[in-house]
């Protein structure tokens, strides 16, 4: 006699605190058959909100953030641990200050290069994992442009560090054939999405340009 | 029996005849975007016998004709249709009974391509291609291209077999007009020039002989006075617009659009309390007879106050005229403007004030002692900036309204027909001119603050031309700032210049910390710098052309010496 076997929710009282431990686990079954070479580079497009260090941002600002876009590309030492360089973009437009008045007033726009050497260690224990928590830092340096309208450019770049950390979902698990495509014509072993919060200190006399960022975006590994 | 099949036969041609009346009775209009949001929308909802008419404007959309569809601009020079990337702009595969009229297509990759078995008639339209190609016919597809002025197409045109018709076209200036060569049937009464190839030109062609265009910079394809081509298209077709023979080109025969190309170059001079020259550029093109004036007090130029009479006035072939007697307004009670505020910056200070009922226009009051010492006339605003002024200065500053009658005028060309085709007045056919006496409001509330430099936030330091700085030893130096400016002006405007400036950043701190360390080098910097800057500076002048003039000129003299005295060298001993 044939058992039919239903599937009893009952089971899962209590256990959704596993739930992220059997997300880490692979899809073992949708990979077989398929093999690819390990991939040896890892390239990410990202955007988000850079939150300033700097306490007395909103009342120039208007807002306590602004716009982050960046890439970033690095080099698998092991599969794990990867070297990389980060650049960035972030810029707001502002007012200054009439220091003899106190005013708050005119237009100044500030532009923010941040250049990053990191390294990144990705918590990949099973190619086909779900999710990858991973966790980094290294050496920032920003260049700076500040335009202040009717006086000078302000230019020059400041060194500092930076730790980061994030969470990537595989994107090739929802959809293989797409994935396996995506390798067969242009290298790409596995696609992510993620989402990363960073956080950089870099001074300039005394001045923080350094802050916290929180970003989304696509990783590529080839 | 035969009586049967006969009174079937006839009640059949019957109904067939009053089905076609009840069809053709249903035949519709169809508006973009006045009914419809786009050009295929419109398509897609028309039914066989349906006119498509697309307003005056610009369209980037890939359009796929139905079969029974007549597809046709309201103004063939001002309605544009433009490139779609690879894709052509209209398709026409398999629809029968299709007819596309009246349009400038522009910056093309493909105009038009017709394929399977279809049936088009392309009239009356302009293909300035911006290297693209034009028309397109493959497969078994039968079509009449009659009537179109190709002008920069990469092919202009090209047919899969010669049953399709080629008639009253120009071809200028193109690539390829005809392609390809040895289909040379069913070509006729076209006009070729200044083409890179004409390809086969069929019969009664008009070969080299100016076509004389108003402005091809302007895409206004009409004809000259002067033209060749001027009724010499088929002879069995007729203008639409003065009823003689068929001209070449999109502004002849039977579909040509009869609106003339809209007056540009219009400005006015105001004289005297109650008077205005106004003056624009002719329009040359043949069949236009003179040229209406409108004015008024507002957009919709209804006056009737002139003088010269009510608007519009024929004012006749002339390119400038005085309107005398306009009545200005009435004196208006102004409120005084109220100040929002006056924020200072560097050598500048910023007034906002709330707009006043009645205002045509505000002046803005400012001085040290008084505030009624200098004043501008800022136009209708609602804010200004008063530039040119002393940080650490106090100033006083107010604002005031005044009015004074405002006129609108725009000038339209018609033409020489019974029907008096009048061109539209779009944005540049319009001016507008205060005249008359100003009447003042009062002063507002005066504000006073006193113009300084800002400090930004954060407050971050300029490490200035790191190098340069090092090697003439001060910031300030003439020659650093000469670098500056050029890296402003023209570095940090370009990808590759942008990138520089970042490299140069993030070297040259460390350069520069070595050159101060090693001071005896700095001579020998600044004689490395001497041409950089001197090169900077000519640009700065005279722009990179010059540069590169100079350069060239260099180059020259400095190979000719070579070569003279490689000569010399090769020479002598030999005489000796």
């Amino acid at each position: 006699m044939n058992r039919i076997w239903v599937f009893d929710w009952r089971v899962m009282k209590g256990g959704w605190g596993l739930l992220p431990l059997l997300l880490l686990l692979p899809v073992t079954g949708w990979a077989s058959g398929l093999e690819q070479q390990l991939p040896r580079w890892s390239f990410e497009l990202k955007g988000g909100n850079f939150f300033p260090k700097e306490e007395a941002w909103e009342p120039y600002y208007g807002d306590d953030k602004t716009g982050r876009f960046g890439m970033a590309l690095a080099w698998k030492v092991i599969r794990q641990i990867e070297l990389g360089l980060d650049s960035a973009y972030i810029k707001d437009k502002g007012k200054g200050l009439a220091p003899q008045q106190g005013q708050i007033t005119g237009d100044v726009t500030l532009e923010l290069y941040p250049l990053q050497v990191f390294v990144v260690a990705r918590g990949v224990f099973r190619e086909n994992q779900w999710l990858v928590p991973y966790v980094g830092g290294g050496l920032t340096r920003i260049y700076y442009e500040q335009d202040i309208r009717g006086q000078e450019k302000r230019r020059g770049s400041a060194t500092g560090s930076h730790l980061r950390a994030g969470i990537q979902l595989l994107l090739d698990n929802i959809d293989r054939s797409t994935a396996w495509g995506f390798y067969e014509n242009f290298g790409v072993n596995n696609s992510y999405l993620f989402v990363e919060a960073e956080h950089s200190s870099v001074e300039v006399k005394s001045i923080e340009l350094g802050g916290t960022s929180y970003q989304i975006g696509l990783l590529f590994e080839f | 029996m035969r009586f049967f099949l006969r009174a079937g036969r006839s009640v059949f041609f019957v109904l067939a005849i009053a089905l076609s009346i009840a069809a053709s009775a249903q035949a519709a209009e169809r508006n973009v975007p006045g009914d419809y949001q786009s050009i295929q929308l419109a398509i897609d909802a028309a039914q066989p016998g349906d006119t498509v008419v697309v307003g005056v404007g610009t369209y980037r959309e890939p359009i796929v004709m139905r079969s029974g569809i007549i597809l046709k601009g309201e103004e063939t020079a001002r309605t544009l249709l433009t490139g779609n990337g690879e894709k052509p702009v209209i398709r026409v595969d398999g629809a029968t009974g299709v007819r596309i009229s009246n349009f400038t297509f522009v910056d093309l990759s493909s105009g038009i391509q017709v394929t399977g078995n279809a049936e088009v008639n392309v009239a009356a339209n302009v293909f300035d291609c911006g290297g693209g190609d034009g028309i397109r016919i493959f497969d078994n597809a039968i079509a009449d291209i009659s009537n179109n002025t190709f002008y920069d197409c990469g092919t202009a045109f090209w047919r899969a077999h010669d049953g399709v018709k080629v008639r009253s076209n120009l071809f200028y200036d193109n690539v390829t007009a005809i392609s390809p060569a040895g289909l040379n049937a069913n070509i006729r009464y076209n006009g070729f020039l200044s083409n890179g190839e004409d390809g086969p030109t069929g019969v009664q062609a008009l070969l080299e002989e100016p076509m004389r265009f108003i402005s091809v910079a302007k895409r206004d394809f009409h004809l000259r006075y002067s033209s060749n081509v001027i009724d010499k298209g088929d002879e069995n077709d007729t203008d639409v617009i003065d009823g003689t023979r068929a001209d070449m080109g999109a502004y002849g025969g039977p579909y040509a659009d009869p609106t003339p190309f809209p007056v540009s170059g219009l400005s006015v001079q105001s004289e005297g309390s109650d008077s205005v020259t106004l003056s624009w550029e002719g329009n040359a093109a043949y069949l236009i007879a003179g040229y209406r004036l409108y004015y008024g007090n507002d957009a919709k130029l209804q006056g009737s106050e002139a003088a010269e009479g009510p608007s519009p006035i024929d004012v006749g072939d002339v390119t400038q005229y005085r309107l005398t007697g306009l009545a200005t307004a009435a004196p208006v009670m102004l409120d005084a403007p109220r100040p929002t505020g006056l924020a200072p910056s560097h050598q500048s200070l910023e007034i906002g004030w709330l707009p006043v009922v009645g205002a045509s226009g505000y002046k803005v009051h400012y001085g040290m002692e008084k505030v009624t010492e200098k004043a501008i006339d800022v136009g209708n605003r609602t804010s200004y900036r008063i530039t040119g002024l002393e940080n650490g200065v106090l100033y006083r500053v107010a604002v005031s309204a005044y009015s004074q009658a405002t006129y609108h005028f725009g000038v339209t060309a018609y033409d020489k027909t019974a029907e008096r085709h009048e061109s539209a007045i779009p944005g540049e056919s319009r001016v507008e001119a205060r005249i008359g006496e100003v009447v003042d409001g009062p002063l507002s509330g005066e504000l006073s603050a006193f113009p300084e430099a800002l400090q930004p936030y954060p407050d971050l330091p300029d490490e200035g031309c790191f190098v340069a700085t090092a090697a003439y030893g001060y910031y300030d130096a003439s020659q650093v700032q000469l670098l500056r400016e050029y890296r402003d002006r023209y570095l940090m405007k370009t990808a590759s210049g942008k990138w520089f400036v970042q490299w140069y950043y993030t070297h040259a701190p460390a350069a520069a910390r070595w050159l101060e360390s090693h001071p005896e080098f700095k001579p020998l910097v600044r004689a490395a710098l001497f041409p950089v800057i001197t090169a900077a500076g000519l640009v700065l002048e005279r722009g990179h052309f010059y540069l590169v003039s100079v350069m060239m000129l260099c180059g020259i003299l400095v190979t000719m010496a070579a070569l003279i005295f490689r000569g010399s060298g090769r020479f002598v001993p030999g005489e000796e």
